[in-house]
C-alpha cells in the first residue's frame, strides 16, 4: 500500500508504505521515502509513531530542507525521537521555574507585596466595582479630602474665587480631641485646581499678595476654620462647607 | 477621538522606525511607536505654542496627521523593502513550557497593572500638584507658556526653587494632548507605554539572547517592585525610565554589533529620554563615550553627532522657556565644591538603595552574580563590559546630579529616601539586559532553550 502527501504544489513528496512485521518484535513497521529534488530520503519507523499528522512531517521536512539549518537526517532523527522524552523535561523546567518564582515570592516580602496585593487584590478591587464613576473612584484613593473638595466644586459657581484651607486647616484637632476626618493629600494648590478647575484658588499665604486675594467669593472651612474669613456671623454648628462672601446668597 | 489619536502617534512612531531601518522587529517597532510618535507630537505642540498657535483639539490632530502623512511619504522610496518587512516569519522553535508559563505570568501581572492603570484616576501627589494638572489646564486653555497656573500674579510659588515650571515638558503636553481629545483622565499615556516598553523590551533583548532568556529578563524587569508600581501612575520616572533605558541598550547593541540603525534609534529615544527629564543628560554622555571609544582607532568622530543630537530637546526647551518666562530659581551648584557631610548622606542612600531589595527586587543581586559569574569572559573577552561601564557610570553621575542640587524646597534626606529610589529605574531595564545577555547565561540558557525545543 502507497499513499503519498504532495502537499502546496511543491515538487517534493512524502510518502509511506506499510512493511511486513519485524521478525524479532512482532512490530509493525512503516517505509518512509522523502523525495525532494532528486534527492530521495528512506528511514523505518513503528507505526504510530511519531503521533503528528503526515502534513505536518512533510512541512517540517520541507522547512528544514529549504532553509539548510539542519541536516535533513537530524530533522528526520529529531522528528521521530519521540516527544514523550522532551514533553517531561518542559514540563519539570516550567515546574521548577514556578517553584522558584514561588520561593522568591516568600523569600522577598516585596515581590509578595507585588504578586498577592499589587496584581491580585487590585484586580480583585476593580472587578467590584466595575462601573463606579470618576468621582467614586478617585474617592476611594483619596478618601474624605476628595470628597469634601467635589462638594466645594459643586457648591460653587465655575467663576468663583474660592479661599482654600491649608493643611493645618484640614488636619486641625476639633473640640474634644477629636481626630480630623481630612487627612491633608489635597492641601497643594495645583492638586485643588485640577479638582475644581476653572474656579480659582487662594491660599492663606498668598492673601493681600496676588490680585486674586482681593476676589475672593466663597471661603471654603473645614473642620470650623477660616469663618472669620467670612464678612458675617456663622452659625456654630457650622464645621464643614464652603459659604460665599456675599452674605445675601448664604443657604445653611 | 483620543483613539484615533492615539493610533496615528502609533503608526507615525512606527513608519518612523522602519524608516530608520525595515530590519526592525515587530515586537521592537510595536514596542517603540508609540512613545516616539508621543515625543513628536509634543516637540511640535511645544513649537506651535512658541509661535502662538493655539493647543486646540483640531491644531493637535492636525499636526498628527501632518506628522503622520510626512511619515508615509518618507517611507514611499522604500515602499517593497517595508512592505516585505511585514511579511511574517514563523519560527516556533523556541516554544517551550517555560517560555509559555513566563509569557502566561507576564499577560496576567500587566492585564492587571493596566487594568488598574486606567480604573483609577490620577491620584498620586507629585502628578496632582504636578504632570497631571498642567496637562489638563494647557488642554483647557490652549496653551502652555500663556497657562493661567503659571503666572505670578495667580500662583506665586510657581517661580520658586524645584517649580515644575521648570520640567521637561513632555509628559505634561502628552497629557495636555489626550484631554484635548476628550479624555476624562490622562492615564492611558503611562498605562500604553508601560506596555508598549514590554513588547519593546523583549523585542530587543531576544536580539542579543535566546527567546527564553529575553522572556525571562522581560519577567524580571517588570515585576521589580518599585517600578512596577509606579508604572500605573502618571508621573515622569518609569515613562523616562522605558526611554532612557531602551535607548541606551540599542547604543550597547550598536557598540557590539556596529550596526547603524541601532545608533540612530538608539539616538532618538535618548533625545526622546532628555525630552522626558533633564537628566536624562546622563544617559546621552555615556552614548558619547562608547562611541568615543569605538571610534578613537577609526577615528570617525562624526558618529558623536548623533549623540549630541539628542540633547537638542534640552537646548531649545531651555531657550523656549527663557524666552517666554517660564523660569524658576536655580537649584543647580553650578561650581565644584566638596562637602563630605553631603556626600556621605548620598553615598550612604546609595549604597542603601541599590542593597535593599525591597525596591528593586533581586535586580541588583542577579547583575553582581552575573557580573562575577561572567568574570573570566569580561577579563578574557571584554564580554558586554560596556553594558557594566554604562550602568556604573550613569549611577555615578546620577548621584553627582543630586550632589549638585541645592535643596532649598526639600531635605536631602527626603530626596534620598522618597525620590532617589525612583532615579535607578533607569537601571533596572539595562541591568536585566546585562543579567541574560553575557557570554556565560546567554550560553546557559541557550543549552537549556535547546533541550527543551520540540522541533
Amino acid at each position: 500500500m502507497r499513499h503519498t502527501q504532495n502537499i502546496r504544489k511543491t515538487f517534493a513528496r512524502l510518502e509511506y508504505t506499510n512493511k511486513d512485521m519485524h521478525k524479532d518484535t512482532d512490530k509493525k513497521l512503516i517505509l518512509w521515502r522523502f523525495v525532494y529534488k532528486n534527492n530521495v530520503f528512506s528511514w523505518e519507523t513503528e507505526k504510530g509513531k511519531p503521533s503528528v499528522t503526515h502534513s505536518t512531517i512533510f512541512l517540517l521536512l520541507l522547512r528544514r530542507f529549504k532553509k539548510k539549518t539542519m541536516s535533513i537526517k537530524n530533522t528526520i532523527k529529531k522528528i521521530f525521537q519521540g516527544k514523550l522524552p522532551i514533553a517531561l523535561r518542559n514540563l519539570a523546567a516550567a515546574g521548577a521555574v514556578f517553584l522558584l518564582l514561588d520561593a522568591a515570592c516568600h523569600l522577598n516580602p516585596a515581590y509578595d507585596w507585588v504578586w498577592n496585593v499589587y496584581i491580585q487584590a487590585n484586580l480583585r478591587e476593580v472587578s467590584s466595582l466595575p462601573h463606579a464613576s470618576l468621582d467614586e473612584r478617585l474617592t476611594m484613593k483619596l478618601g474624605e479630602d476628595y470628597q469634601y473638595v467635589i462638594f466645594v466644586r459643586d457648591a460653587t459657581p465655575s467663576n468663583s474665587v474660592i479661599f482654600y484651607p491649608s493643611l493645618a486647616d484640614f488636619t486641625t484637632v476639633l473640640p474634644g480631641n477629636e481626630k480630623s476626618p481630612f487627612s491633608g493629600k489635597l492641601t497643594d494648590k495645583l492638586s485643588a485646581i485640577r479638582i475644581l478647575y476653572p474656579r480659582h484658588i487662594v491660599l492663606e499665604d498668598e492673601m493681600g499678595r496676588t490680585p486674586w486675594s482681593f476676589k475672593i467669593t466663597n471661603v471654603a472651612i473645614v473642620n470650623r476654620r477660616n469663618v472669620d474669613k467670612l464678612p458675617y456671623q456663622v452659625p456654630s454648628h457650622y464645621y464643614i462647607g464652603v459659604l460665599p462672601t456675599d452674605s445675601t446668597m448664604v443657604n445653611y | 477621538m483620543q483613539t484615533i489619536g492615539i493610533l496615528f502617534l502609533f503608526l507615525t512612531g512606527f513608519l518612523l522606525i522602519k524608516r530608520i531601518s525595515v530590519k526592525f522587529t515587530l515586537t521592537e517597532c510595536v514596542g517603540f511607536a508609540f512613545p516616539l510618535g508621543l515625543g513628536l507630537i509634543t516637540f511640535f505642540m511645544m513649537l506651535e505654542d512658541w509661535v502662538g498657535i493655539k493647543l486646540t483639539p483640531t491644531a493637535n490632530l492636525a499636526t498628527t496627521v501632518l506628522l503622520l502623512t510626512t511619515c508615509i511619504c518618507l517611507n514611499i522610496p522604500e515602499r517593497h523593502a517595508l512592505l516585505g518587512s511585514f511579511k511574517p516569519q514563523w519560527d516556533f522553535k523556541y516554544i517551550n513550557l517555560v517560555w509559555i508559563l513566563l509569557f502566561i505570568l507576564i499577560a496576567y501581572a500587566e492585564y492587571s497593572n493596566f487594568v488598574k492603570t486606567l480604573y483609577y484616576p490620577t491620584y498620586d501627589r507629585d502628578s496632582m500638584a504636578g504632570f497631571d494638572t498642567i496637562g489638563y489646564v494647557a488642554a483647557q486653555e490652549h496653551t502652555y507658556k500663556g497657562m493661567s497656573i503659571f503666572d505670578g500674579n495667580y500662583f506665586p510659588k510657581i517661580h520658586a526653587a524645584g517649580s515644575y515650571i521648570t520640567y521637561m515638558p513632555m509628559v505634561q503636553l502628552s497629557y495636555a494632548y489626550i484631554y484635548s481629545l476628550g479624555a476624562e483622565t490622562s492615564k492611558a499615556i503611562p498605562a500604553l507605554i508601560y506596555l508598549s516598553f514590554l513588547f519593546g523590551f523583549y523585542g530587543l533583548t531576544k536580539r542579543a539572547t535566546c527567546r527564553t532568556a529575553a522572556i525571562l529578563a522581560t519577567f524580571g524587569m517588570m515585576i521589580s517592585p518599585e517600578m512596577f508600581s509606579f508604572s500605573s501612575l502618571s508621573n515622569t520616572n518609569v515613562i523616562h525610565a522605558c526611554a532612557a533605558s531602551a535607548g541606551m541598550i540599542y547604543v550597547c547593541l550598536w557598540f557590539k554589533n556596529l550596526e547603524r540603525r541601532d545608533l540612530l534609534l538608539g539616538c532618538a529615544l535618548l533625545a526622546l529620554n532628555c525630552w522626558i527629564r533633564t537628566e536624562g543628560i546622563v544617559f546621552v554622555l555615556a552614548t558619547l563615550l562608547l562611541v568615543l571609544i569605538k571610534e578613537r582607532k577609526e577615528k570617525q568622530f562624526r558618529q558623536l553627532l548623533l549623540p549630541t543630537i539628542a540633547i537638542l530637546p534640552i537646548v531649545l526647551f531651555t531657550i523656549y522657556a527663557a524666552t517666554n518666562g517660564l523660569t524658576a530659581e536655580s537649584v543647580i551648584i553650578a561650581h565644584p565644591f566638596w562637602d563630605p557631610v553631603k556626600i556621605q548622606s548620598i553615598t550612604g542612600g546609595a549604597v542603601f538603595l541599590i542593597c535593599i531589595s525591597h525596591y528593586y527586587g533581586y535586580t541588583f543581586l542577579f547583575l553582581l552574580a552575573a557580573a562575577l559569574g561572567n568574570l573570566k569572559y569580561t577579563i578574557k573577552e571584554l564580554d558586554e563590559l560596556h553594558i557594566l561601564l554604562v550602568i556604573v557610570l550613569t549611577t555615578v553621575l546620577y548621584f553627582l546630579i543630586l550632589y549638585h542640587i541645592n535643596y532649598v524646597w526639600d531635605s536631602l534626606d527626603n530626596v534620598i529616601n522618597y525620590s532617589a529610589k525612583r532615579f535607578l529605574f533607569c537601571m533596572v531595564p539595562i541591568a536585566w539586559f546585562y543579567i541574560v545577555t553575557n557570554k556565560r547565561v546567554r550560553n546557559l540558557l541557550q543549552k537549556f532553550e535547546n533541550r527543551l525545543s520540540f522541533c
